[in-house]
């Protein structure tokens, strides 16, 4: 496994937030935890991609403002939070506590706040901007079926 | 979480997006200046550790059209959310279709495009430097962006649609 993430040159200290200067848990620990969190993430990430196709197949057939399209839009913004969101604050956390174990120590923590937070943020609008599209086609539901009662 | 508290959440995340663009475009250009005119060594560290210098003692033609994709992108990308966030504030949980709201949405679809267009272009142009020998700087996010603007095209046509439903339903008696 670290063989083969080595020659994949994977590096398992993650993109993060937080950053300790010298990390306390052990490289197969990164390693493990890399290899789980990314089949979490490529899970959630293929699920969310299967609802959000089977919206656009059936927005294909002029099949727009559909409950079923609703539903699946909510059920796809949901595993697209979990898949972007759950696995790196996780790491934010591990770091974080890592940073307080090495605190003991005369160590310092390195922050990236700035990009780190923003591409956070923007996943998470892009979860809910799919969430509030889920919504919106439930609100024109309701509203063509206003317009099929009126006599 | 009731949609009106996600729209405001949608807000406020905006806004943090918007903002950091807005600095990181400023702080690139300011340092940009100040490497150009005042002390060479400030482009080994642009922007958070935007190391440039290797481009800029190479080329400093070179050096300012990378600058100036980096810029151009920051900017539209805060342009987006700034259209958004104007979205997002003319949106009505109870009553959303409305022409404003679609033609804003097609307006976000477009400048999403064009930002994606303008990445993909900055990642070929990167790719052509590095075959000259000289490192890669970022990931540019092309073909997330142009995905964006793939997804936001068809929801700006569901919001058509929607306000000719609405407008069908005002209409009738």
């Amino acid at each position: 496994m670290e063989l083969f993430l080595d020659d994949a040159n994977i590096n398992w200290n993650s993109s993060s937030i937080f950053k300790a200067m010298t990390p306390v848990f052990s490289k197969t620990f990164w390693i493990w935890s890399t290899f789980f969190g990314g089949m979490f993430v490529l899970v959630c990430l293929i699920h969310s991609s299967t609802f959000l196709i089977r919206v656009m197949l059936r927005f294909k057939e002029n099949l727009f403002f559909e409950i079923n399209n609703s539903a699946d839009l909510k059920k796809a913004s949901l595993y697209f939070l979990s898949g972007t969101l759950i696995i790196p604050v996780l790491f934010e956390i591990i770091h974080f506590i890592e940073y307080m174990i090495e605190s003991i120590l005369p160590n310092k923590l390195q922050t990236y706040t700035f990009d780190g937070i923003i591409e956070y943020v923007g996943f998470g609008i892009i979860g809910l901007f799919i969430y509030v599209m889920g919504e919106v086609i439930e609100k024109a539901i309701s509203i063509r079926n206003e317009n099929d009662l009126t006599i | 979480m009731k949609t009106k508290q996600i729209l405001e959440l949608m807000k406020v995340g905006s806004w943090i997006i918007f903002i950091g663009f807005c600095i990181k475009a400023g702080a690139i250009l300011f340092s940009t200046v100040i490497s150009l005119y005042v002390n060479p060594e400030s482009a080994e560290n642009l922007y958070l550790g935007l190391d440039l210098s290797k481009l800029f003692s190479y080329s400093q033609q070179y050096y300012l059209y990378i600058i100036s994709f980096i810029v151009a992108i920051a900017v539209l990308q805060a342009y987006l959310f700034w259209l958004l966030i104007c979205t997002l504030s003319k949106i009505l949980v109870e009553h959303p279709f409305t022409e404003e709201v679609a033609k804003m949405i097609s307006q976000i679809a477009y400048y999403a495009l064009v930002t994606g267009i303008i990445a993909y272009v900055a990642d070929k142009y990167e790719s052509w430097l590095s075959k000259k020998g000289l490192p890669t700087y970022q990931d540019w996010g092309a073909t997330e962006l142009l995905f964006m603007a793939g997804i936001l095209f068809i929801i700006a046509f569901i919001f058509k649609r929607g306000v000719e439903l609405q407008q069908e339903n005002d209409l009738t008696v």
